[in-house]
């Protein structure tokens, strides 16, 4: 049922889908294939192929320790938040709570600001107080930046929970904590599991904000950023493939999950 | 239910974090805004020169608005290439609409230093671009211009902030009842007509939230600039970034942050305003 | 069914403009229509036709294929096989923007970003009707739908019921030949139902437009339609009047699907009648032939009870299985003594003698042969 004029706009629109993403799925395919193909006099040469870089990886001592670090920061980050968002959710849920809007906006400043400003404003606070800038302060910094994910998923599923299903489990004979153990935190447990693999991966990612609040220890992205100017190597390519390989694993489990129990923004 | 004692100490239990981590940070860094430097020392008084220096300066203001322009620039490149491309999949057999809508998301997750990285040798001088152009004959010699130019700046933080663009506008389109469509066809409607009347009308908040996002991703983004801009790089969010990382004048950088965020806090409140319009 | 209460046709003589300025009475023809889903048929070869401001009614339970019907006339879904005609026209192949049906959606479909009056004037705007036509036109269809004063008001501003008037005077300001309405009603309560099922009836009666309109609910089928099309799983049982389709029922389907009923297997006898398990019955059997097998229903309220059975008439002697007493009617379930496996439903009108029935009272059940109707035990 679709006009002539209207299967051209779909075709052109498809176009144009591909083009985006080729044009953005680029820089994983030159990264791939430049941890593949050896450069010779600045191209790469296809004709020999191998995985010399990835038995390499093991040179690359400071980037294996940013990766540790990174990974450090992602789970504590993402474990702490994921804590506070379940915390304030269940708040928020209750008839008493009190402060809502105040820590909405508190949660959600941080995702809806630059992360330059959250970045400068957390140095210049810590500066204040002398703390030293180290992993902690990365910590902390991702912890703020990445609550709001989790506590915006956790939030939605408890807002559409019905009251019924309350009055149900305490009809039934179920304590408040029983009703909490059996029956809401099961319903919490997507929620909670895609946001903090979320979480985690965004928290592995940050560059902007960690630049401002890591010491001379730092995470992978910004270890990368000084590497740059350099050039990345064949065996930094493998790095980062298998690197970003992870994280669209994970993020792929996330999406399948959401799928899965479907979930929304 | 609760006394007020054990209710109040589990508002401070949850508020403790983002009050501490959050809130005093922002309150300080507005703080120092009115501040003054003084031989290289900060004072705490309370003074608007920071913003008048803002004002008076063509090297700050005039930077700012260049930048305005560049985010401008990025997110309606975006926008053009998001809309036909949230439609697309909008438009696909439902059970393609999620894995394909993934598809366009997926590169969120690729590191984005690594595609700093990789648009830099893409756009380089020995880059594959000059080389793919060179064999096929369409430029003679390898051109310079494609990196460290305000363009490279465009392309890259276009291809990087795009799936902030699709996102919105496709889950926007995703609300719009299958009934309304099938009603205006059902009235006489074109394709066309359908789109321009009901479609596009219905979609605006999405577009605009589109807009926003990226638009305010652009302008907090102070590495791609330095990175693939060269000496086109110098953004404002350098200039705020100079002035704690360079200069050391915390004040002074602190009122282009505090500019900087009431931009985007205006730009959000109109967001705000337009999903509020809309009635579905 | 024909004659309408007094209060209903106040507004029954039609202004002649208006009818025709707000759609027509369009033929419709289905021939061999058909549609599948991979292997799965929402819908068996089906032919029938709508006469020339005829209000057809497509009743079935839920599944069975009275939205895949009207889709197909919409043209909102492709049929995969057979013709769609309108006023002899075929439009099978057309998109639905160039048919000459309009619908009205189930969920009523407003546009939420456009007034009830951009909303009723959006068929108009698109045919690029001249201004001043146009507004004419919108608001002679919002009085008619009686929310002349309403024009301005947004789709979320309005009540569950004025939606769906203007959903309707959107339709009809677009003149359709054929105007077709799916499940309209089901969104609204019981009171809401009621009214605005009188007023489609009424503003039918007024434009003359033909209404293929679908429902799940016996009761407004019968109320409002002209004719009945039965489905079930993607077939059609029966295409009649209200009246037939209740009290002569040609499928097993059908003589279910509408109330009580008492169903009997029965076998055309030699020379007319059936015999049943109550005793031979001297039912019209349509020709019939001998030996035919055959079902025989009739309805609980075409059945009488009686104490005593007055000479030369005939009556069955019961025994009294159950009473269920529902208001003004009362219903009572009695097994005949010849054959204690069979129960009978009767519903009969409260009264004193009832009241005192007991089970296991003995009492005569009596009928007329010719309110039974045969139809054949194997499918059509
Ligand atoms: N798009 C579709 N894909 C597959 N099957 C469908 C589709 N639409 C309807 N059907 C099937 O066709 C049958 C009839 O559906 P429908 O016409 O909607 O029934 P009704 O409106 O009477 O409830 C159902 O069994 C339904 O599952
Ligand atoms: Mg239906």
């Amino acid at each position: 049922m679709t006009s002539p004029l209207e299967k051209l706009a779909i075709a052109f629109a498809g176009l144009m889908f591909g083009f985006v993403v080729i044009v953005t799925f680029a820089p994983m395919l030159v990264t791939l294939g430049l941890s593949i193909f050896p450069l010779q006099g600045g191209r790469p040469d296809f004709s020999a192929p191998s995985l010399a870089a990835y038995q390499a990886l093991g040179n690359q001592r400071d980037l294996i320790e940013a990766v540790v670090n990174s990974i450090f920061v992602g789970l504590a980050a993402t474990i702490i938040s994921a804590v506070l968002a379940v915390l304030t959710g269940l708040y928020l849920d209750k008839a008493y709570a009190i402060g809502r809007t105040f820590l909405q906006t508190i949660i959600y400043l941080p995702f809806v600001m630059p992360p330059i400003i959250t970045g400068l404003a957390l140095l210049l606070f810590l500066s204040g107080l002398n703390i030293d800038r180290s992993l902690v302060t990365v910590v902390i910094g991702h912890v703020v930046l990445v609550e709001a994910i989790t506590f915006r998923l956790v939030s939605t599923r408890l807002g559409n929970l019905p009251l019924s299903l309350y009055e149900a489990s305490a009809d039934l004979g179920a304590s408040g904590w029983q009703t909490f153990r059996h029956v809401i935190l099961p319903q919490l447990l997507a929620p909670l599991v895609v946001g903090m693999m979320l979480s985690f991966t965004i928290s592995f990612d940050e560059t902007l904000l960690t630049l401002f609040l890591s010491g001379s220890n730092t995470t992978l992205p910004v270890r990368l950023l000084g590497k740059m100017r350099v050039g990345f190597t064949p065996d930094i390519n493998a790095l980062v493939v298998l690197v970003i390989g992870s994280t669209i694993v994970i993020a792929l489990l996330a999406a399948a999950i959401m799928r899965k129990n479907a979930m929304r923004f | 239910m609760m006394n007020p004692v054990s209710r109040i100490s589990l508002f401070v239990l949850v508020a403790l974090v983002p009050s501490v981590f959050v809130l005093l940070p922002t309150i300080a860094f507005v703080a120092n805004s009115f501040f003054a430097v003084e031989n290289g020392q900060i004072v705490p008084t309370f003074t608007l020169s920071n913003y008048a220096a803002f004002l008076q300066q063509p090297e700050y203001w005039g930077v700012f608005v260049n930048t305005l322009g560049l985010c401008l620039q990025v997110s309606i490149i975006c926008l053009v290439f998001g809309l036909p491309v949230a439609w697309f999949i909008w438009r696909l057999p439902e059970r393609n609409r999620y894995p394909m809508l993934f598809v366009v998301i997926l590169p969120l997750f690729m590191s984005y230093v690594v595609k700093l990285f990789a648009f830099r040798s893409i756009l380089g001088l020995n880059g594959f671009l000059n080389q793919l152009l060179v064999a096929s004959h369409l430029i003679d010699k390898p051109q310079m211009a494609f990196l460290f130019s305000r363009d490279a700046i465009v392309l890259t933080q276009a291809s990087m902030f795009f799936p902030y663009m699709v996102l919105p506008i496709f889950l926007n389109l995703e609300r719009i009842p299958h009934s309304l469509t099938q009603a205006s066809s059902d009235l006489g409607a074109s394709a066309g007509m359908t789109f321009r009347e009901v479609v596009l009308p219905l979609t605006m908040p999405g577009v605009v939230a589109g807009l926003v996002f990226v638009f305010i991703m652009s302008l907090g983004d102070y590495i791609t600039p330095q990175m693939v801009g060269g000496m086109m790089g110098h953004t404002f969010g350098r200039v705020v970034w100079s002035q704690f990382g360079v200069t050391f004048n915390w004040p002074l950088g602190a009122s282009f942050g505090v500019v900087l965020v009431l931009v985007c806090a205006a730009l959000v409140g109109a967001v705000g305003m337009t999903s509020r319009q809309q009635r579905i | 069914m024909d004659a309408l209460p007094e209060h209903m046709n106040i507004m029954a003589a039609p202004e002649p403009a208006v009818a025709e300025s707000l759609g027509g009475q369009g033929h419709l023809e289905l021939d061999q229509v058909s549609k599948s889903y991979g292997h799965e048929h929402a819908l068996l070869p089906t032919s029938f036709q709508v006469r020339n401001g005829e209000f057809v009614t497509i009743l079935g339970p839920s599944g069975s294929g009275k939205t895949t019907i009207l889709r197909l006339i919409g043209g909102f879904t492709q049929t995969s096989s057979g013709r769609i005609l309108v006023d002899g026209k075929d439009i099978t192949r057309l998109p639905p923007n160039r048919r000459p049906c309009n619908t009205v959606f189930q969920d009523y479909a407003l546009f939420p970003h456009k007034s009830a009056a951009g909303n009723v004037g959006y068929g108009l705007m698109v045919r690029k009707v001249a201004k001043a036509e146009a507004l004419r036109r919108v608001d002679e269809a919002l009085q008619l739908v009686g929310l002349e004063t309403m024009g301005q008001k947004f789709p979320s501003q309005l009540s569950g019921g004025q939606q769906q008037r203007v959903a309707l005077a959107r339709s009809l300001v677009c003149q359709p030949r054929v105007l077709l309405l799916d499940e309209p009603l089901s969104a609204l309560d019981a009171d809401m139902r009621r009214q605005m099922q009188q007023f489609l009836k009424r503003v039918q009666r007024e434009i003359q437009t033909t209404f293929v309109f679908v429902t799940h609910d016996q009761e407004e089928a019968i109320s409002l339609s002209d004719r009945i099309v039965v489905m079930s799983k993607g077939k059609v049982e029966q295409i009649a009047s209200p009246y037939e389709i209740y009290y002569r029922p040609e499928t097993h389907f059908v003589a279910t699907f509408l109330g009580d009923n008492n169903l009997m297997d029965g076998t055309v006898r030699d020379g007319g009648g059936v015999d049943l398990p109550i005793g031979p019955v001297a039912c019209a059997t349509d020709g019939r032939g001998k030996g035919e097998k055959v079902y025989a229903a009739i309805r609980p309220e075409r059945i009488g009870l009686a104490r005593t059975i007055e000479a030369g008439k005939t009556g069955i002697e019961c025994s009294v299985a159950e009473i269920g007493f529902a208001g003004a009617m009362t219903t009572v379930r009695v097994r005949p003594n010849s054959m204690p496996d069979l129960s009978l439903l009767v519903k009969v009108t409260s009264g004193r003698w009832i009241e005192d029935l007991t089970a296991g009272a003995s009492v005569f059940a009596t009928f007329d042969p010719a309110d039974i109707s045969v139809f054949s035990r194997t499918a059509p």
